[in-house]
């Protein structure tokens, strides 16, 4: 076999190799992004005390065929750049599995009084990343939601 | 020549009125990328034109090989990073909806480091296919240098 010919098959294979490694990432990037964000009205139902506790469960699912890594991170903003609260998780997702992902805001309730009266003084702070093919590639979406939505 | 220059070039207004809202509040520059296509396309067709009139076995043909690899490198270059080539597949857009706005990063440089190694390989393999030509192509009994 010529050299040329044996150099354009080992190609083949690695193009190949490329392609499925685009495709399968790409469709387990999608798959989580998809499963944990929540999609419609969403109704958040404080937990009244001192601090007030504010929970929130997210329900990613791993339709790929690669473990994939999700850090969730959540905080609740007044004004421009005061953040009220926050909490992140990091959960391991391996294929074709769901990790359910618990985040408590926690708020002191004379700080929940005051900034409550207002909510479109209040955002929320979203950000989701998602890493996969052996943490070389990755997706972040981070999203402010304004109003207090 | 059709698919990387009449398609870009006639596809603009057959795309639906949603997508191309969504794609305005994402600040993505549709045309520019079109463009980009067509310009890669068109380079791709005339170095293809111009090696079908050469012989496999002159330089002229090794050096469009090698120009057509690399313009492959700059096309997937230019995917992946969503119409910015010197991103080199880490892209940054923002999607502002109603009283949301996203900012997202995508990094796939991985491929472009894939694509620079296949690259490389088909590089290695023009060469090899020129060479093999070319000591064809020389007259009976001559020893190739």
């Amino acid at each position: 076999m010529k050299a040329s010919k044996t150099l354009g098959v080992i190609i083949t294979v690695v193009q190949i190799a490329n392609f499925v490694a685009l495709v399968t990432s790409v469709y387990t990037i999608i798959g989580i992004l998809n499963t944990t964000l929540p999609t419609g009205q969403q109704v958040i139902q404080p937990q009244m005390g001192d601090p007030v506790v504010i929970p929130f469960t997210f329900h990613p699912r791993n339709e790929g065929f690669l473990d994939a890594t999700l850090t969730v991170s959540l905080s609740l903003v007044a004004g421009v750049d005061q953040i009220l609260a926050t909490d992140s998780a990091i959960v391991t997702i391996s294929a074709c599995n769901i990790a359910p992902v618990d985040l408590e805001l926690r708020i002191p309730l004379d700080q929940y009084q005051n900034t409550m009266t207002d909510p479109d003084l209040i955002s929320w702070k979203v950000d989701i990343k998602v890493t996969t093919l052996f943490n070389l590639i990755s997706f972040r979406n981070t999203m402010t939601i304004t109003g207090g939505a | 020549m059709i698919l990387f220059v009449v398609v870009p070039y006639t596809i603009s207004p057959y795309i639906p009125p949603y997508i191309s809202q969504l794609l305005a509040q994402s600040e993505f520059e549709l045309q520019g990328v079109l463009n980009q296509i067509m310009i890669i396309g068109a380079v791709t067709a005339a170095l293809t034109l111009v090696k079908g009139f050469v012989s496999e076995a002159s330089k002229v043909s090794l050096v469009i090989s090698v120009a057509q690899n690399l313009a492959s490198l700059v096309f997937t270059a230019m995917l992946l990073g969503i119409g910015n080539i010197g991103s080199l597949g880490i892209t940054y857009f923002t999607v502002r909806l109603e009283n949301t706005t996203s900012h997202i990063v995508m990094n796939l440089r991985v491929f472009i480091y894939f694509t620079v190694l296949i690259v490389g390989l088909r590089i290695v393999e023009a060469y090899l296919v020129w060479d093999e030509a070319r000591i064809k192509a020389m007259p009976p009994g001559r020893i190739p240098p």
